[in-house]
């Protein structure tokens, strides 16, 4: 689904990655972390197709398309979600607007009509109650007051209704008590099936405990310099990241 | 309008100077004398009508009086003015004292100024230089034989990371006069100057301030501005935030006394990205008397991460009163955070009523009302004798509340 | 993948003035120049009495005495009021239509292309319209329905000559003939309006509304309004003004005065499109607007409602004086400036009988080279016990060569007044887009979004319909702002 090939970018001048490489199939579940200041924000950013994140070299393709030649809205209606790390603000536009827009926007990219105010309702009241989100919430300005925990489970409702083939959480997990921690996983584990991956950038393993991963990786210095299965997530938690820049 | 008694005054006033002097205060003459006083028709002149000025007659002062010695700050250093004039005897800073250049170009009361002015501070501080103690500015109009003219020049100058606190204070006495005053600042990078201004004048005086300030990297003007008199008076101030991380906070506290009239106009120039303003203004007006605050803010082409607030809040408390009030924004860039608040309005009844029921007499608890308005501008001052002096005077003094409340609740 | 310039010359050029067509009918308009025998022309073209004459010619030597005003923040080359047309009409309009059948279909198809049906208008939308052709009325809708409520809505010209008495009771006594530069100049040759009469205790059953447009070229187009709500009666009025693109620039100079007696309420909304100029700030229309209203009466409210996205110019300043006790003043506006268009607007609040309350809500929004000023006043007169005002007043930039300016008045003389003035700047941040753009939304979208967030306030005061229509006018007057 995704292949990620000797990828090189630079943000404000700066060389953050320096030849990433990263191949996710259908149904697959990866977990990228590595210390702060890795390049995973920038991994993330660089697939979502983020303004000033610079491609120096190296291909991604989704699909077998060509991912970098596509604007980030086209991105998105390819099938590709990013759960940000600091969801956005923003004041007098609902979230049901913008949940209507996306929904809409990825619709007519694929050639289907808009979709029926009264279904958009009764999908999104059906999607909130998985992520226990009082549907009044809705009606406010995006991320508008919400707290941090609200934010994030903000942001995985939108991934729910949204349906994306290819969910990237940019460390969704990070500042959650344990039961958000638990309402978000289980928003991610709903959506999981033969046809879609996820990428979860995180710092903790915490979050791997109630999202089983196939794949960790470790990105150090802009590129990854281990893989393996969940044992090594609990291996970094044991010994933290020292051990593998000492390597 | 005629101004003759100005240009009969300018001649004998030039025929003193040095020669090589005459022509550039004849060309500033000549400047005034083409604009005449402002009039309400010139927009910065709204609110305050100085063309009756022009049918006045005021000559130069002669000499200077005695000088209120209740008005001297111990634990400061001094330079004192009586009618223009420094008096060598209460002035412990003389050598602060000095003819200051006519920079400062602009209305034709500037230039009035800069025909007439005498010397003031010349405060030049070098790199790291601090002041020890704070440096009263100390200027009194008294009654003379005429109708006096005092028009004065002050400069001050902080080298890089320099440290001063200063004090202006303006009071007056008195019959009719006419007096200006030009300030002005130049902060070198990282230098710190606290500027206190405080204002006492007569009913029958007329004072017109200018303070012009231009902010290098890095450094801070933070003032505190009191009025409390009861003449025609008019405060300018200018401040340009001229390179990056420049601050500036101004805050004033104007109470005009019966009949007075205060017309406080600031102008902050954010000229370059990154620097900060605050305004917080607060007005007490009352019998007769009349407020005008205009605060302005440019943010000019690339001030980008301009971060300006200013607020004024008046309360109104007769019929007789008026209050004026309009903050300006002028953008020209666009990531910027700017914000202004006015209010006008009155005590807040429910924490009368509420004060009220816990026994304090009506008049003690909107007196303890008004100071806690009051103090958030007071309170910055950081001469607490002077704060205290002048709590006193504009009636905002706790104390002299609890006196009052528990000798009335006794009865 | 950040828009590059040339998307944004692209976007430039794909930006079409969608009302900028010109109809080709036969005119008859009287050569540019203005003198007392222009003003005596008009008057005599439009068989007025000989009050109406004299108040023209009151307000022509007025006006002749004054300057044209300066204080305003906005720059434009002299205006040269020797080379303008002061009266256009369409000449089939000669004999007057008596039904919309007679009306030249070249017209109709005009307000076709406008987005106004006539005829479906008035089938189907219930919205009585009259509409102002440079300066003649040519059409006025449902006057069946309404003249059975009482209500009268037809144009000025007409009501002179039907009404004369409403008309000389109350033209000119909002706004007099000298009140300002461009008040005096329209009252000396103002061609064409509306006038409206709600008498006592009627509500008017249908929303009233008027379509203004300028097609002749170097004519100037002085419209004058009046609208009288009697006693308890209320109205919904809506005007929206177009213009066809041209190079040279058109001046608008229009009155409206409004006059509600006790219990009386007028709603007036205004969608104002008219032909900004290109990018480079080349034509467009100067809309030099007198708009006041009188609440005489006891518990009268006036609320008016402005979305401003046209107009090379804009000098406007929809004002209430709260006479009457308890009577109520609203203005909610939003305007927008795009490439080199300027706007100098807001609202007088002038509170003189007891236990009146105004509130002001101005959004403006400030893009490419635009620049946009809220002036407001707010008098609280010695009289004006309990008054009370709320104003907020909001400023969003897009782009950093733009502008945005607050200058409110404050004035009171009253101590138990009570005023909030609050204002705050903003941009559209970056990371709204790109967060709106992760979501599958496009830029252009995202950001007519965000600007129609901004507005809520504002658009939940238009009726349904316009607000819709305001939405899509904000976004296509917006197109190719950010890159």
């Amino acid at each position: 689904m995704l292949e990620v090939k000797g990828l090189h970018a630079r943000v404000e001048g700066k060389d953050i990655l320096k030849g990433l490489d990263l191949t996710v199939r259908a149904g697959e579940v990866h977990a990228i972390m590595g210390p702060n200041g890795s390049g995973k924000s920038t991994t993330a950013h660089v697939l979502a197709g983020r303004e000033g994140y610079e491609v120096t070299a190296g291909s991604v393709l989704f699909d077998g398309k060509n991912l970098l030649e596509l604007e980030p809205e086209k991105r998105a209606c390819e099938g590709i979600f990013l759960g940000f790390q600091y969801p956005v603000e923003i004041p007098g536009v609902s979230n049901l607007t913008l949940l209507k827009a996306a929904l809409n926007a990825r619709r007519k990219y694929r050639g289907q009509p808009e979709i029926e105010a009264t279904d958009f309702l009764a999908w999104v009241r059906d999607r909130a109650k998985l992520v226990k989100i009082d549907p009044k919430m809705l009606s406010r300005g995006v991320n508008e007051g919400f707290s941090g925990g609200e934010k994030k489970r903000n942001e995985i409702l939108q991934m729910l209704i949204l349906e994306p083939r290819l969910m990237i959480l940019d460390e969704t997990d990070s500042g959650l008590d344990i039961d958000a921690l638990k309402i978000v996983a289980d928003g991610i584990n709903a959506l999981r099936s033969p046809e879609r991956a996820t990428i979860l950038v995180t710092h903790y393993q915490r979050l791997l405990d109630y999202v089983q991963p196939d794949y960790v990786h470790v990105l150090a210095g802009g590129r990854m310099v281990r893989s393996g299965g969940p044992e090594l997530a609990r291996e970094l938690e044991e010994k933290g990241y020292g051990w593998l820049e000492a390597a | 309008m005629s101004l003759a008694a100005y240009t009969e005054g300018f001649e004998q006033f030039a025929a003193g100077l040095p020669a090589g002097q005459r022509s550039a205060r004849r060309e500033h003459y000549e400047r005034f004398l083409k604009a005449g006083f402002p009039t309400p028709k010139i927009e910065e002149w709204h609110y305050t009508d100085l063309a009756p000025l022009g049918e006045r007659r005021f000559s130069p002062a002669a000499e200077g009086g005695a000088v209120p010695t209740a008005a001297l700050l111990a634990g400061a250093d001094r330079l004192v003015y009586v009618n223009g004039k420094l008096d060598q005897a209460h002035s412990t800073a003389a050598a602060r004292h000095g003819e200051n250049p006519l920079l400062t170009d602009g209305d034709s009361v500037t230039a009035l100024n800069a025909a007439f002015a005498t010397g003031g501070l010349s405060l030049r501080l070098s790199r790291n230089e601090r002041l020890p103690r704070p440096l009263q500015v100390l200027t009194v109009g008294v009654a003379g034989n005429a109708p006096a003219m005092v028009h004065q020049r002050h400069r001050i100058e902080l080298g890089e990371n320099a440290e001063a606190t200063v004090l202006f204070q303006f009071l007056g006495q008195g019959a009719e006069r006419l007096t200006s005053h030009v300030v002005e600042v130049e902060l070198a990078p990282g230098a710190r100057l606290t500027l206190y201004r405080v204002q006492d004048e007569h009913a029958d005086a007329t004072l017109l301030t200018r303070i012009d300030a231009t902010l290098r990297r890095d450094s801070r003007l933070e003032t505190v501005a009191v009025d409390c008199g009861a003449g025609l008076v008019r405060h300018d101030f200018n401040v340009a935030l001229a390179e990056p991380g420049a601050e500036v906070a101004l805050a004033g506290l104007y109470q005009p006394a019966p009949g007075g009239h205060v017309d406080n106009q600031t102008r902050i120039v954010h000229a370059a990205p990154h620097c900060r303003s605050r305004e917080q203004f607060k007005g007490i007006i009352d019998a007769k008397a009349k407020a005008i605050f205009v605060g302005k803010v440019i943010v000019q082409p690339g001030a980008q991460k301009t971060d300006s607030e200013q607020r004024v809040a008046n309360l109104l408390l007769s019929r007789k009163a008026e209050v004026n009030a309009k903050p300006e924004l002028e953008i020209y860039a666009d990531d910027v955070k700017c914000a202004h608040g006015a209010t006008v309005g009155q005590l807040d009844d429910k924490a009368l009523e509420y004060l009220r029921s816990r026994g304090i007499a009506a008049d003690a608890a909107r007196a303890l009302l008004l100071r806690a308005f009051g103090a958030e501008v007071l309170d910055q001052l950081a001469i607490p004798a002077l704060r205290d002096r002048l709590a006193v005077r504009m009636g905002l003094a706790v104390e002299d509340i609890f006196e009052e409340t528990v000798g009335e609740t006794a009865e | 993948m950040a828009t590059q310039p040339q998307d944004i010359q692209e976007l430039m050029r794909r930006r079409e003035y969608s009302a900028g067509f010109i109809t080709s009918i036969e005119s008859e308009t009287i050569a540019p120049g203005l003198s007392e025998d222009v003003v005596r022309m008009i008057s005599a073209r439009k068989q007025e009495p000989e009050w109406l004459l004299d108040f023209r010619l009151k307000a022509y030597r007025r006006w002749l005495k004054m300057e044209q005003p300066k204080w305003a923040h906005v720059h434009y080359p002299q205006i040269d009021y020797q080379a303008i047309s002061y009266y256009s009409q369409p000449k089939s309009h000669k004999d007057g239509p008596k039904s919309l059948d007679e009306v030249d279909p070249k017209l109709l198809e005009t307000y076709k292309k406008l987005g106004i049906p006539l005829k479906e208008q008035e089938m189907l939308a219930g919205v009585a319209m009259d509409v102002v052709f440079d300066s003649v009325s040519v059409a006025t809708t449902f006057r069946k329905k309404l003249g059975e409520a009482g209500v009268i809505f037809c144009s000025i010209s007409e009501a002179v000559r039907e009404y004369p008495e409403l008309v000389r009771k109350y033209m000119g006594s909002v706004v007099p003939f000298g009140d300002n530069f461009y008040a005096a100049l329209n009252s000396a040759v103002f061609t064409d309006g509306s006038f409206v009469f709600i008498p006592k205790g009627v509500r008017c059953p249908m929303e009233l509304s008027t379509y203004f447009r300028i097609n002749e070229r170097n004519t100037g187009q002085f419209e004058r309004t009046l609208i009288v709500a009697e006693e308890g009666a209320y109205v919904s009025y809506l005007e929206g003004c177009t213009a066809p693109q041209r190079d040279e620039n058109q001046l608008h100079a229009a009155v409206v005065e409004l006059v509600a007696l006790d219990d009386a309420q007028i709603k007036y909304s205004t969608v104002q499109n008219w032909y900004p100029g290109d990018e480079e700030g080349r034509g467009g229309i100067y809309n030099f607007v007198t708009k006041r209203a009188d609440c005489r009466g006891r518990r009268s409210k006036v609320s008016w409602t402005q979305v401003e996205t046209g107009s090379a110019i804009t000098w406007k300043y929809p004002s209430c004086i709260l006479r009457g006790d308890d009577s109520v003043g609203e203005f909610y506006s939003v305007a927008l400036t795009h490439h080199r268009q300027q706007a100098d607007t807001g609202t007088k609040m002038i509170h003189v009988g007891k236990n009146t309350r105004s509130t002001i809500v101005s959004k403006g929004i400030s893009a490419g080279h635009g620049q946009q000023s809220y002036r407001g006043l707010v008098r609280v007169l010695e009289s004006a016990e309990n008054a009370r005002n709320h104003t907020q007043c909001d400023s969003l930039l897009i782009g950093d060569q733009c502008g945005a300016h607050t200058f409110p008045y404050t004035e009171v003389r009253n101590p138990s007044a009570r005023l909030e003035h609050e204002a705050t700047t903003s941009k559209i941040a970056e990371d709204q887009l790109y967060y709106c753009r992760a979501r599958g939304i496009s830029e252009e979208e995202a950001v007519s979004m965000i600007v129609n967030g901004f507005c809520k306030e504002v658009f939940k005061e238009l009726p349904m319909e316009f607000a819709v229509e305001a939405g899509k006018l904000l976004a296509v007057s917006l197109e190719g702002s950010v890159g």
